[in-house]
């Protein structure tokens, strides 16, 4: 399980998160929402150290997450596919892919791995060849997701997937990210989309200028009237 | 005659397509245009002088000695100059490197004098005729070894794992950070392998120029090649340098030899006004 405690963090004396805490068991998926500048984004960051904590804790079976370089968080088995999806653009989109199992570059089975995912994401098959910036802003969220997925996390942090695509790339994105889950990877979901948030998630919460105002299981969260005026 | 310009022309073309890339690799990965790189060429030359003298080593001893030196150059610049900078403005990072540069110039016109230095071929550097064709063996040699260079960079770039870790640090930072690559020692690796280049161009120009304090003046050279190149591609920059070298060389022959370098220098200048993302670029496309 991976738990977040008690999180404050923010960007230099702005603080953005005051105190969050949240679970996300093993191989479920758990949605966090919340409108624009709730501090989705920056609570993802803060998980995985791309940005600094100011207080709190994140555990992983009960093992500190330590604050600082994402590459140790990575190494613990959390990754994150962010907002910006920060891609490398001018390098192939093969290239990409590749570089996503860079700390299991000695294993056997990384061209294996890029070959189950190519499965998975068939429409970047016909790419591979191409500088990853000529890709649609679908394509770029998949390579994103699979470059993630090459380093083989126990732990899938989603930003905001669906941000700016076509209704049916978003239902593709999310029947894979049902998949990524059957296949016993955790995911935790930001998204402003609540409905199709919720619909693939178990359990989540809404955060609000950056505290937890509300939790529950999905159904519940549904069926609530905040989420119900605020978010869907 | 044609042929024979464009032969010799290779030669310096070679060695600033050297320098250029050594200018590409620091701006593509840590943003910094490195205006100190040409002292630190001339450093490169004269830390071979200075193993030579100092510990009395033969030639070929004293250029391994000054590119191990010149890794531990590279590693105190990063270390010493750039990790302390890395919250600093662009600005004061490219002051930094232009002041450290400006103190190894110093340092060796303290240490070494001001006045030129002899400095030993790699071959011999009398001319030998091939189909009519006067080449020289020294100028063979800069050529040759700066393909090996760039063949050894294109393995490393292109075939390696490391080598793309450092093209994808380039390419975006937090990208490289999230797939689990420690850009501090990415940007370490490229401050080393930057000196190193350094160090080679300087060790393979010395000769063909004088080695004196201000040889440092042919990192301008360079810059320019960088900048034919678009500045920001390790091919183009390749493709700058020698074509740098072949218009130079037909400026110098068929202009007058006097306005060589205004002519190189006037290059720049037209790059900059009618083509500035150089001869095979796209402007780099900046990320909203
Ligand atoms: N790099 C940054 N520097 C300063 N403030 C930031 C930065 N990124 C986000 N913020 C601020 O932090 C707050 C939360 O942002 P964010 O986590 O991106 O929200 P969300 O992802 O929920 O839309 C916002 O008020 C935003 O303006
Ligand atoms: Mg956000």
């Amino acid at each position: 399980m991976l738990s977040v405690r008690d999180l404050h963090a923010g960007y230099g004396n702005k603080t953005v998160l005051r105190g969050v805490s949240l679970d996300v068991p093993r191989g479920a998926i758990v949605t966090v929402l919340g409108a624009n500048g709730a501090g989705k984004s920056t609570l993802l960051k803060a998980i995985v150290g791309l940005l600094p904590r100011a207080a709190g804790t994140v555990t992983l079976d009960d093992k500190p997450l330590f604050d600082g370089a994402p590459d140790r968080a990575l190494k613990a088995g959390v990754a994150l596919v962010p907002e910006q999806r920060e891609l490398f653009l001018s390098l192939s989109v093969a290239d990409n892919l590749r570089l996503g199992g860079y700390l299991r570059r000695g294993a056997a089975d990384i061209a294996a791995e890029s070959e189950r995912l190519l499965d998975i994401f068939p429409s970047l098959r016909a790419r591979l060849a191409q500088p990853a910036r000529t890709l649609s802003g679908g394509e770029q969220q998949m390579l994103a997701i699979a470059r993630a997925l090459m380093g083989r996390p126990e732990f899938l942090l989603l930003d905001e997937p669906s941000l700016g695509l076509a209704p049916r790339i978003v239902e593709e994105i999310f029947g894979i990210v049902r998949q990524i889950s059957a296949e016993g990877t955790a995911v935790l979901l930001v998204e402003q989309n609540a409905a199709i948030a919720l619909d693939v998630a178990s359990s989540g919460c809404v955060l609000d200028l950056g505290e937890v105002t509300l939790r529950g299981t999905a159904e519940e969260l549904r069926n609530s009237p905040i989420v119900k005026t605020s978010y869907l | 005659m044609l042929a024979q310009v464009l032969v010799s022309s290779i030669t310096a073309g070679a060695v600033y397509a050297l320098i250029a890339l050594g200018f590409v690799l620091i701006y593509k990965g840590t943003g910094v245009v490195h205006f100190g790189y040409g002292d630190q060429v001339t450093f490169g030359a004269y830390l071979v002088l200075i193993a030579q003298a100092l510990i009395g080593l033969p030639f070929w001893p004293a250029v391994v000695v000054a590119l191990v030196a010149s890794v531990l150059l590279g590693a105190l610049i990063y270390g010493g100059l750039m990790w302390p900078l890395r919250n600093a403005s662009l600005l004061a990072q490219i002051i930094a490197s232009l002041a450290m540069g400006t103190v190894l110039r110093e340092f060796v016109r303290a240490y070494m004098g001001p006045s030129a230095w002899p400095f030993p071929f790699l071959l011999s550097p009398a001319p030998i005729s091939v189909f009519g064709i006067l080449v020289v063996p020294a100028n063979l040699a800069i050529v040759g070894v700066s393909l090996g260079v760039l063949a050894l960079l294109f393995l490393l770039f292109e075939r390696t794992f490391h080598g793309k870790a450092i093209m994808a640090a380039c390419d975006n930072r937090i990208g490289a950070s999230l797939i689990g690559v420690q850009v501090s020692m990415v940007f370490l690796a490229i401050w080393i392998l930057s000196s190193v280049l350094a160090t080679v161009a300087g060790v393979l120009v010395a000769p063909l120029l004088t080695l004196s304090p201000d040889m440092g003046l042919i990192g301008i050279k360079g810059f320019t090649a960088a900048v034919l190149g678009g500045f920001n591609s390790l091919p183009g920059a390749v493709i700058g340098g020698i074509v740098l070298g072949v218009l130079e060389a037909l400026a110098g022959t068929y202009v007058s030899s006097a306005l060589k370098d205004m002519i190189s220098y006037g290059i720049l200048i037209a790059v900059v006004l009618v083509r500035p993302q150089g001869l095979l670029g796209v402007l780099a496309m900046k990320k909203v």
